[in-house]
């Protein structure tokens, strides 16, 4: 078990998970390698934001390999989950949206039921997969749980290993913070 | 006469080189070293460290650490599905740059279609910033000490190749160029028994990069903006149906 902190969030990483807690660059922003830029590519992980997009930071921890350039719900990801496998992420939103009704369910799951998974909440239906999403706010901060069963079947084996990732994870108030550069 | 003396001359001064030739060898020899091809056992005076063959292989270690740009990240690579390349590099060694910038290419291919992780050493010894400056586009760069501890790394670039589901290190060594490496990969994968083939790594795209592509497939298939069947209105539209 390994843990990862980063953007004032922190969470246990199993044996056979990955995991990662980053931000997408925002757009001028330089946190993209000179060859990245040149490519036109993202050497941060996953897609930089359009102009004007304030980026805010994600968990991703999946039972599966963490592709580089991964959407935040998971495409790229999704596909590539088998019966027994898990995703999960953890997308905050802007600390103002707080306070507003969406998020109004405060900290986040542990003890997620396996029956709640859905294989109608899914951002891109696939076969067999099932999700849940659930809003709230901690820390004065606002996030999406999203998490996605490769085998809805399974969803009583799966969901409790969902539970213990989720039981480690820590949600710190939220410092700003300044370009990378 | 005079091709006479020439000869004479010329087999002296042979008869000196050979003999000085002999001494010097004499005098290598005494010191430990035999030049000698056809020598059973080259020995050597001086003791050279070599390194020694490992009973078993080393057992690789799961990768975290943070990234060049702040970010936190953790990577299986013991039990994984699939082989992991592992890339210890530095941002500051010439040779290293050579690997910073094949690790760009968006063709590279890497045998036994293993991952690629380029490892560098944590906060402490490197630096950030210039570590971002190098950083391929679509390969994961984590900054860990402890990895290179884990896996004893006595020089950059050095590379350790494992397999997946055993987490066994099948190969690892220095390298000085990426075609180097590329020969001493596809040699330690079937001396391991394993397959060298090599496909080509996904190019990432992001959504920019997504949308033109698509954008491009239709073009081809003759949709072009505003067509008819980019907006469904039945049921039949959407299935593709008349």
């Amino acid at each position: 078990m390994s843990e990862l902190d980063a953007h004032a969030l922190a969470v246990e990483v199993p044996a056979g998970w990955e995991g990662r807690i980053f931000r997408r660059a925002e757009a001028g922003e330089a946190r993209m390698a000179s060859a990245a830029v040149q490519m036109g590519v993202p050497a941060v992980a996953g897609a930089s934001a359009p102009p004007g997009e304030k980026t805010m930071p994600l968990v991703h921890l999946a039972t599966v390999p963490l592709p580089h350039d991964a959407a935040d719900y998971g495409a790229g990801i999704v596909e590539t989950l088998g019966a027994g496998d898990a995703f999960v992420v953890l997308k905050e939103f802007d600390a103002a949206e707080a306070g507003e009704a969406i998020f109004e369910r405060e900290g986040i799951p542990r003890d997620i039921d396996p029956d709640v998974f859905d294989p109608a909440a899914l951002q891109r239906r696939l076969p067999n997969q099932a999700g849940t999403q659930v809003f709230f706010h901690e820390a004065s901060r606002a996030f999406c749980l999203y998490a996605v069963l490769g085998d809805y079947a399974r969803r009583h084996e799966v969901v409790p290993r969902i539970n213990e990732v989720l039981a480690t994870v820590r949600i710190e108030p939220r410092v700003q913070e300044g370009p990378t550069d | 006469m005079v091709l006479a003396v020439v000869l004479a001359l010329v087999s002296v001064l042979v008869a000196g080189l050979l003999r000085s030739h002999a001494e010097i060898l004499r005098s290598l020899h005494g010191l430990g070293v035999d030049l000698d091809p056809d020598a059973a056992v080259p020995t050597l005076g001086v003791t050279v460290p070599r390194p020694t063959a490992r009973s078993e292989p080393r057992v690789a270690v799961d990768i975290v650490g943070i990234t060049p740009t702040g970010d936190a990240a953790s990577i299986t690579v013991v039990g994984a599905q699939h082989s992991t390349l592992l890339a210890f590099l530095t941002s500051g060694c010439s040779t290293c740059v050579e690997f910073w910038n094949a690790f760009s290419e968006p063709e590279l291919r890497i045998p036994g279609d293993a991952r690629l992780v380029v490892l560098t050493k944590g906060q402490e010894a490197e630096s950030p910033a210039r570590l971002r400056k190098f950083m391929p586009p679509t390969v994961p760069v984590v900054m860990s000490s402890a990895a290179w501890d884990a896996f004893d790394v006595p020089v950059a670039p050095y590379f350790a190749f494992v397999d997946g589901p055993s987490g066994a290190v099948v190969g690892e060594g220095a390298a000085g160029s990426w075609l180097h490496l590329v020969g001493m990969m596809e040699q330690a994968l079937a001396d391991a028994g394993m397959s060298t083939k090599r496909k080509g790594r996904r190019r990432a795209e992001n959504g920019r990069a997504r949308e033109a592509r698509a954008d491009r497939d239709l073009l081809s298939a003759g949709i072009e903006p505003g067509h008819a069947s980019l907006y469904p209105t039945t049921d039949a539209d959407l299935s593709g149906g008349s």
